[in-house]
């Protein structure tokens, strides 16, 4: 459970999850929608990969990413995108909602 | 959803309850009633809603073992079948066994209706927890399909809303039942039939919708690359 509260803490990895609520996305599609470089993203896949939110799957040559939250899970992160969690300490989130 | 195996182990469960409940009724003087310790009596042919509950979920659950997908993405589906359809036969039958033993007159120092509360609720919690990890696994098509195949992107979608509409409806009849005083829990059952029926309905009304949405998509998609 501390795997999905630490993923679900970061602005950037509840912005993901809330792109691949509309449909499996690959790496590059998710991408596009940030200002980051790709390692960060990674990083950020990384961890919500860990804490089971997201399962990959490699078509090809790029990976497509799809949602893996459980009832409690999607409850979880509209809270914590309800009140905001860790928006005011992460100074990263403009560039994702720039895009929006 | 589920191998042979855990259906036979679940048929087994489901004929105890069945004897279980024919021997119960053999014994009564009043067939009709089932007098339980504490409680207002019973009509006797609910020893037979246990075995039928558990059948139709194991039904279910095995009625999908043909579905059209690969066996990765089966694998899951049975593995969760599987805890689901042994846990809630066995809790049931415990119900089961807790009303017989309730109204055969024991002198217990326990009063049975707590320990069948106790019971009920943890069978919901186990349910519970199911429901809430069913959109954690892999969607596939079912056998059953109303409205045609939802694809990658609406069935996966129509399975979150369906778990999460399911969860909120057990969270509701769990904080009733346990409100509520022990002689009037019964009665909330019409009202929960109903509801689990309009779920039903509106479960298939919105697959045939999102159904008829995919289709639609797919026709456009298919205009514009002709």
């Amino acid at each position: 459970m501390n795997l999905v509260f630490k993923a679900l803490s970061d602005p950037t990895r509840r912005r993901i999850l809330q792109l691949l609520r509309e449909r499996p996305m690959t790496a590059g599609h998710i991408a596009e929608h940030f200002d980051f470089a790709k390692p960060t993203l990674s990083a950020h896949f990384a961890v919500l990969r860990e804490a089971d939110l997201i399962e990959s799957e490699k078509i090809g040559t790029s990976i497509t990413y799809s949602l893996k939250l459980s009832v409690l899970e999607d409850a979880l992160l509209s809270f914590a995108e309800t009140v905001g969690i860790g928006v005011r300490s992460s100074g990263r989130l403009k560039p994702a909602t720039r895009a929006r | 959803m589920i191998d042979r195996k855990t259906v036979l182990a679940s048929a087994a469960l489901i004929a105890l309850m069945l004897v279980a409940a024919v021997w119960r009724i053999n014994m009564l003087d009043d067939w009709t009633t089932l007098a339980v310790q504490n409680g207002a009596p019973l009509p006797s042919m609910l020893l037979f809603l246990f075995p039928a509950c558990s059948a139709l979920v194991v039904g279910a659950l095995y009625w999908e073992r043909g579905a059209r997908a690969d066996d990765a993405k089966i694998q899951p589906w049975r593995k969760w079948g599987k805890s689901l359809s042994i846990s809630y036969c066995s809790g049931l039958l415990l119900l089961q066994g807790v009303l017989i033993v309730g109204s055969l007159g024991l002198d217990m120092p326990l009063d049975v209706s707590v320990i069948g509360r106790s019971l009920g609720l943890l069978l919901a919690i186990i349910c519970l927890l199911a429901i809430n990890k069913m959109p954690k696994l892999p969607w596939f098509e079912r056998r059953f399909a109303p409205g045609g195949d939802l694809g990658p992107i609406y069935g996966p979608r129509y399975m979150r809303t369906q778990s999460s509409i399911l969860v909120v409806f057990m969270i509701a009849v769990m904080a009733y039942s346990l409100a509520s005083p022990q002689t009037m829990a019964w009665r909330s059952a019409p009202c929960i039939l109903i509801a689990a029926a309009l779920f039903v309905v509106w479960s298939m009304a919105w697959r045939l919708r999102l159904g008829r949405k995919r289709k639609l998509e797919q026709l456009a998609a298919h205009g514009v690359e002709t």
